[in-house]
């Protein structure tokens, strides 16, 4: 497509996300079978799974503390008594030709998330309701094959005021609800196994513009990446078809990751009219103030407030609390050793620079290494108390400390020979035999070349071996080469 | 005359040895077979119910509280590993892999389940002709339709193929039938018997219901199908149904409606059996009284409005992708649709689905769904009110007697109008029990309806021993 090189005009873009989030319940939420993702297709579907004639849903009472806090974490309204409708369209993945929803009277109203940039995004509303099987065209020609395991999975789906200006704000808006929600462990957030799943609404307005023009949506966005490509794609699409003087047409649009483009997948005068009304199955989902007050008590820390609270107490850097607070398991790691141990900001380099990396390569979780943070703490001790240097510490003794975690560190190092020495004797000793050995770079030195302490340095810790204390060394030998 | 119309009776015979289960089974079996022109029976469980029976005669200790009744079950209702569709082509060759909680419950009391008996499509129909297995026949007259939807019910009971029959009960198909046979048809609150199970037609108007002999029957099996059930939601705990809560001395204020005992579309003969019973219930010492019911015309649309709404959502499942009825040689997923449900559904279920997307559709969901809601609670308000003052509302059960089986098919408003006297206690989910009135041999004959406030059954089956006396 032909973009045009200069806008005529300063345009505004307007978005709003309906994500969907797939609860971590064991169960299905109108029946007993299981969630697990990845089994064999239709093992995990009885006859309400497949909308067998004369079965009826009944909720599963996991997914109403997890709705719960959800609401608790946004400062959402919750709703005490809220209600399922049913919304009617025929797919073949949809057993009873209609899906479990809540229209009228969603659990969560209204509510907030602040984004990195200080900007406030507004919650419309969260609602329970359940996934849809999948079905699946690509695995036998001129068929399609169908997987009802996915049917029934509970999912919270939450939807934005249209209060985003950029793909930079939906980024980090998909960013912090993940993270989120894998807080307060109520989903895993994998987009890519379409735990959480995005639609995104976008139109464009003149700069200044009060009304909302014509908007697209554009479905199945599975990864912050994508949404932002979509968002880039169709506010480009949409302000040609401006420039040119057109109307953009209210669309539904797919996104297509491998080409970065939207196409329409149906348009509104095809759109379907989904009958909603209220489930005669079901009563309403009812939650008392003392069920809410009790799950005040057990929300964890939140990460913005964890952010701030790493930042004040100890001086980290915003960049540097980003990462430590980037996943739970991390930010509790972390805070853990907080509680206990000093030499917290060290740690937090430690963590950040070695660690975490570590684990990474490893694919293993944190939890799961070898190192008890009272040795890391030791090890930090030695590094203040000069004993040992950072780099010795981080390159020499922590693989040794993976390798014999029931050994303390300080004999780890004195066996290995790594500790640094600060022995005034044995200091004087290298350094008298580098100075007997260059006694023209002596002389060069003492005429001025200053520059050559770094030679002398280098020629001491050879000796030495990297033992020689930096700071002693480099005092002893000024005072040594002086005339 | 059946061989028993009572329970007690038989059940003194089978202790005493003067009958067993497996002689009481082959007796019906016979029966059966004697009525086939009826067309009552879509499935005989021959094997299995004979097994039970076999068991049942085996069986040593203590005895479930329905030993060795033998019971028939409307072709709604799921039993597992047999088929169960509704009398629908679109449901051919479904094999259910589960029974309805409510028959579990009867089972577990030592009855016997005989078969699956004939209905209208969905329970959709107040004649039993709208079958894809053909017209029900009324046994006592085979000329005339034996009312609907739990015509086969009736029919079976009346036919004397089993002591009892479970159908089902949305807008009045069981006690419609039951009037029309001059049997009991008993219908207990919504929420009182579990609905898993159930094939739903409307599901907050759904009900298992039952056809018998005698009241006494029918207030055993509520009382054993009744309670909560942990597959349904909206079941709820309520008091035993069988407990005795009345003493038969007391005398009872009784309410009707002026207007339901004098309108035009009420048969002359039915009105005049009806006045006649009001008189003798005051004669017992009762007051009985005319209350002001205002809403009396709006109870036909209101309930077709919301039953239609609803049938249209819960018959959305039946598409030919699962199981049922599939159309052959469909070339994409639309077609398939279409080609399925046009010839897997009825004129009658189509017509109803027709009316309950459109009530449904966005342009017209206030017009009709919403108000039809309003009115719905405006009616259930009131009958509160009426319950708040009187024990019972006494009403008709059907206007008209069973018409001849062909007449009234291209008419179904006129089909539709004559629920008007049953349709109410599922509005409100009040029960109702429709009892005969006086024997005539050679005649049809009429029933009365008796219904009392939510959740009173024990007292609506006290009301209804001390009218008998």
């Amino acid at each position: 497509m032909d973009l045009p090189k200069m806008k005529k005009k300063a345009y505004q873009t307007v978005i709003g996300l309906e994500v969907h989030i797939q609860l971590n319940t064991k169960s299905k939420i109108f029946c007993g079978d299981s969630t697990f993702f990845g089994a064999e297709p239709n093992t995990l579907v009885s006859a309400i799974s497949l909308a067998h004639p004369g079965t009826l849903p009944k909720i599963n009472e996991e997914v109403i503390p997890k709705a719960v806090k959800l609401g608790l974490a946004l400062n959402s309204k919750i709703n005490p008594s809220s209600t399922f409708d049913r919304k009617s369209y025929f797919y073949a993945d949809l057993p009873k030709g209609y899906q479990i929803t809540q229209d009228k009277n969603p659990i969560l109203i209204g509510g907030q998330l602040t984004l990195e940039d200080g900007s406030q995004i507004n919650i419309h509303h969260v609602h329970l309701e359940e996934d849809a099987g999948k079905s699946i065209h690509h695995l036998a020609p001129h068929k399609t094959l169908l997987d009802y395991n996915r049917a029934g999975t509970p999912l919270l789906e939450l939807v934005t005021e249209p209060d985003f200006r950029s793909g930079e704000q939906v980024e980090q808006f998909l960013y912090s609800l993940r993270q989120l929600i894998r807080y307060i462990d109520i989903s895993d957030g994998n987009m890519e196994q379409g735990s959480m799943r995005c639609d995104v609404n976008i139109s464009v307005r003149l700069l200044g513009d009060q009304h909302y023009n014509n908007r697209c949506e554009v479905k199945n966005v599975n990864s912050m990446k994508f949404a932002k490509q979509a968002i880039t794609f169709e506010v480009q699409r949409q302000i040609a078809i401006m420039e040119a003087g057109e109307t953009v047409a209210q669309n539904t649009l797919n996104f297509n990751p491998e080409t970065g483009e939207t196409s329409p997948l149906r348009s509104k005068e095809n759109a379907t009219d989904y009958r909603y009304f209220p489930d005669p199955d079901l009563p309403p989902v009812l939650v008392s103030h003392e069920f809410i007050d009790k799950l005040k008590k057990e929300m964890p820390k939140l990460p913005w407030v964890l952010a701030q609270n790493i930042k004040e107490m100890y001086g980290i850097s915003k960049e540097d609390t980003r990462l430590l607070i980037a996943e739970k398991e991390i930010a509790n790691y972390f805070l853990d050793y907080t509680k206990q141990y000093p030499h917290v900001k060290a740690f937090a380099n430690l963590l950040i620079n070695k660690l975490i990396p570590f684990c990474k390569v490893k694919k293993m979780p944190l939890s799961e290494l070898a190192l008890s943070k009272a040795n890391l703490s030791e090890m930090l001790q030695m590094v203040a108390d000069n004993t040992i240097s950072m780099s010795a510490a981080t390159q020499k003794l922590l693989p040794l400390m993976i390798l014999n975690p029931d050994t303390s560190p300080v004999e780890l190092a004195a066996k290995q020979g790594i500790t640094q020495s600060s022995n005034k004797d044995e200091l004087s000793t290298w350094i008298e035999e580098v100075i007997a050995e260059y006694p023209d770079k002596v002389k060069a030195y003492q005429n001025g070349k200053k520059g050559l302490i770094g030679f002398f340095m280098g020629e001491i810790m050879k000796r030495s071996k990297g033992k020689a204390n930096p700071k002693e060394t480099s005092a002893l030998l000024s005072k040594k080469l002086e005339p | 005359m059946p061989r028993y119309s009572d329970y007690t009776t038989y059940l003194q015979d089978l202790q005493q040895g003067s009958i067993t289960c497996v002689e009481m089974l082959e007796y019906y079996f016979g029966k059966i077979e004697e009525s086939k022109s009826n067309n009552i029976y879509i499935e005989v469980f021959k094997e299995e119910a004979l097994a039970k029976a076999q068991a049942l005669d085996q069986k040593e200790g203590p005895k479930g509280r329905l030993f060795g009744m033998v019971i028939s079950i409307k072709d709604n209702i799921c039993y597992a590993g047999k088929s169960s569709t509704a009398a629908s082509k679109i449901l051919e060759g479904f094999v259910s892999t589960y029974t309805a909680t409510a028959i579990e419950k009867l089972e577990a009391e030592d009855a016997i389940i005989i078969g699956r008996v004939n209905c209208d499509e969905f329970g959709m129909g107040s004649a039993s002709s709208h079958s894809t297995y053909g017209q029900v026949k009324h046994p006592a007259n085979p000329a005339h339709v034996p009312g609907g939807s739990s015509g086969g019910c009736a029919a079976a009971v009346l036919a004397d193929t089993c002591l009892a029959s479970i159908g089902t009960d949305t807008g009045g198909s069981v006690r419609q039938p039951a009037a029309f046979c001059g049997l009991v048809g008993a219908k207990p609150s919504y929420g009182s018997i579990s609905r898993y199970g159930i094939i739903a037609y409307a599901s907050s108007f759904d009900q298992v219901g039952v056809i018998t002999h005698q009241v006494t029957e029918a207030q055993l099996l509520l009382d054993i199908m009744s309670g909560v059930d942990d597959k349904d939601p909206t079941t709820v705990d309520q008091n035993q149904i069988a407990k005795p809560s009345f003493d038969k001395q007391t005398k009872l204020k009784v309410a009707y409606f002026h207007d339901a005992f004098h309108s035009d579309g009420l048969d002359p003969r039915i009105q005049k059996e009806s006045l006649q019973y009001l008189d003798q219930v005051r004669a017992q010492g009762h007051t009985v009284e005319a209350v002001p019911f205002e809403y009396l015309d709006l109870l036909v649309p209101t309930y077709y409005v919301l039953t239609t709404a609803e049938a249209s959502s819960n018959l959305a499942r039946f598409d030919g992708v699962r199981y049922g009825y599939r159309a052959p040689d469909t070339k994409n997923l639309e077609e398939l649709y279409r080609k399925t449900r046009t010839a897997g559904f009825g004129a009658e279920v189509k017509r109803r689905i027709m009316l309950g997307t459109y009530v449904l559709s966005a342009s017209y969901y206030d017009a009709y769904y919403t108000k039809a809601q309003k009115t719905r609670r405006l009616i259930a308000d009131r009958m509160i009110e009426i319950f708040d003052t009187y024990d019972c509302l006494l009403l008709p059960t059907a206007p008209v007697f069973p018409w001849k089986i062909g007449a009234k098919m291209d008419d179904p408003v006129s089909v539709y109008l004559a629920d008007i006297f049953t349709v109410l206690a599922n509005i409100i989910g009040s029960p109702a029990v429709s009892i005969p009135l006086l024997s005539h041999d050679n005649d049809f004959n009429v029933n009365i309806q008796i219904l009392t406030a939510k959740h009173k059954e024990s007292h609506l089956f006290g009301i209804i021993n001390s009218l008998q006396n």
